[in-house]
């Protein structure tokens, strides 16, 4: 399995995504139930899975998961 | 400062006091069902004690806690020498809640007395400053009362889904003497690029707190292991290794981070999110007081972390110490 594939498989599971993988270009505020806690639940998730901190700058300037996933390839 | 080490000062005891009036994660108006679960589960908060009169209540709780501590040990308040408050909802700025205290209770002008303004760190930064002024008082009998809490609940907005459902009232009272045995040894951080994770802010119903919970979640993950594995690589070793580590209780998202950073197990690590919620500086000493066996004597590592942003670890001796169940007080 791709990094990139790893990446939204592990985020459908974390927002229980029903249909379909989301892509890169999912803007991740669209997921069900994005919230302010899901936004702290998933930030935690990452670290977990990926021991990479995701800063709530990083957070606020990123739209779509590709933004994610870079900013997690870049802190490895 | 980072690393201190503090010698010939114990605690002998604690009190904590709060609020008879709770509040139930699962009652929370802004959120439907589904949400109240996720909350309770990730947060490990189901219930929040909550002043009712928030004014008073602060220093109704302190007052309350000092009776009690000063009935526990026995102690005459003539025999103190130090009264610090720890608290961020004095409610007025001048004079100290410390200063009022000691005029309502009738302290000896001998007590010094004066507030630190500090939260989740608190009791950590609190025992360090009480323990070092007792060790620097030119005498044999050493007292030192350690108030540390606050009625936090006074500075959540009602729907700021956020704060509201984590934060809780309570105060604790530590008295600290001096002990010859007693050592002590401290790991004091400040991060204040981090002023803004947890910050007051105005709007038009008035001035909240506000919590960026994945900035706390960052500050707290990222530096608050590497300040207990530091304390404890320059400090630890095979005599003084913690039987029991008491973390803040900030949120069970948070606090199992910082275990598994550091591979602390829950089963020395307890926690009192589910019936307290985070009640500031309070946090540790109440849930060491709910966890406190006798068969648990000997060395316990304190870490507290938040506001500032603000880390402090402690590792502690503890011994013949006389711990008092909380109590509830109807405010």
């Amino acid at each position: 399995m791709t990094s990139e594939l790893k990446f939204l498989s592990f985020t459908s599971k974390e927002f229980q995504v029903q249909d379909g993988l989301p892509s890169m270009a999912t803007e991740f505020r669209d997921l069900p139930n994005w919230s302010s806690l899901n936004a702290l639940i998933f930030i935690s998730a990452i670290n977990d899975a990926f021991g990479v901190l995701i800063s709530s700058t990083d957070l606020s300037k990123s739209k779509t998961l590709g933004d994610l996933f870079t900013i997690i390839q870049s802190s490895k | 400062m980072a690393f201190s080490k503090i010698i010939g000062t114990k605690i002998s005891g604690i009190t904590t006091v709060l609020p008879y009036n709770k509040e139930d994660n699962l009652e929370l108006s802004a959120l439907n069902l589904k949400q109240k679960e996720e909350l309770i589960k990730h947060t490990g908060i189901r219930f929040r004690h909550v002043a009712k009169e928030k004014a008073q209540s602060g220093k109704v709780l302190f007052k309350s806690g000092i009776e009690k501590l000063l009935e526990l040990l026995t102690w005459d308040k003539s025999s103190l020498d130090v009264l610090i408050i720890v608290t961020q909802t004095a409610q007025s700025p001048i004079p100290s809640l410390a200063c009022q205290i000691h005029g309502e209770m009738n302290f000896p002008p001998t007590t010094l007395a004066y507030d630190i303004n500090s939260g989740c760190s608190g009791f950590v930064y609190g025992l360090h400053t009480a323990s070092q002024l007792l060790v620097s008082l030119d005498q044999q009998g050493k007292r030192a009362i350690l108030c540390c809490g606050d009625v936090s609940t006074s500075l959540t907005e009602e729907f700021d889904m956020a704060v509201k459902p984590i934060f809780s009232d309570a105060v604790s009272v530590i008295g600290i003497e001096g002990n010859k045995g007693g050592e002590s040894y401290f790991n004091l951080e400040t991060f204040g690029k981090g002023k803004n994770a947890i910050s007051m802010q105005k709007n038009t119903t008035g001035d909240w707190m506000r919590m960026d919970g994945v900035d706390v979640f960052n500050y707290a993950v990222k530096y608050v292991p590497n300040n207990i594995k530091t304390l404890l690589e320059r400090y630890s070793n095979e005599n003084n290794t913690p039987k029991m580590y008491v973390f803040h209780q900030a949120n069970l998202l948070i606090n199992n981070s910082i275990m598994k950073a550091i591979g602390v197990e829950q089963s020395v690590a307890p926690n009192s999110l589910y019936d307290y919620g985070n009640t500031a500086s309070a946090s540790i000493p109440l849930t060491l007081s709910l966890n406190w066996a006798s068969d648990k004597f000997g060395w316990g590592l304190f870490s507290g972390f938040g506001v500032g942003f603000s880390i402090a670890s402690a590792l502690v001796r503890i011994d013949e110490i006389k711990i008092a169940q909380p109590e509830f007080i109807n405010i």
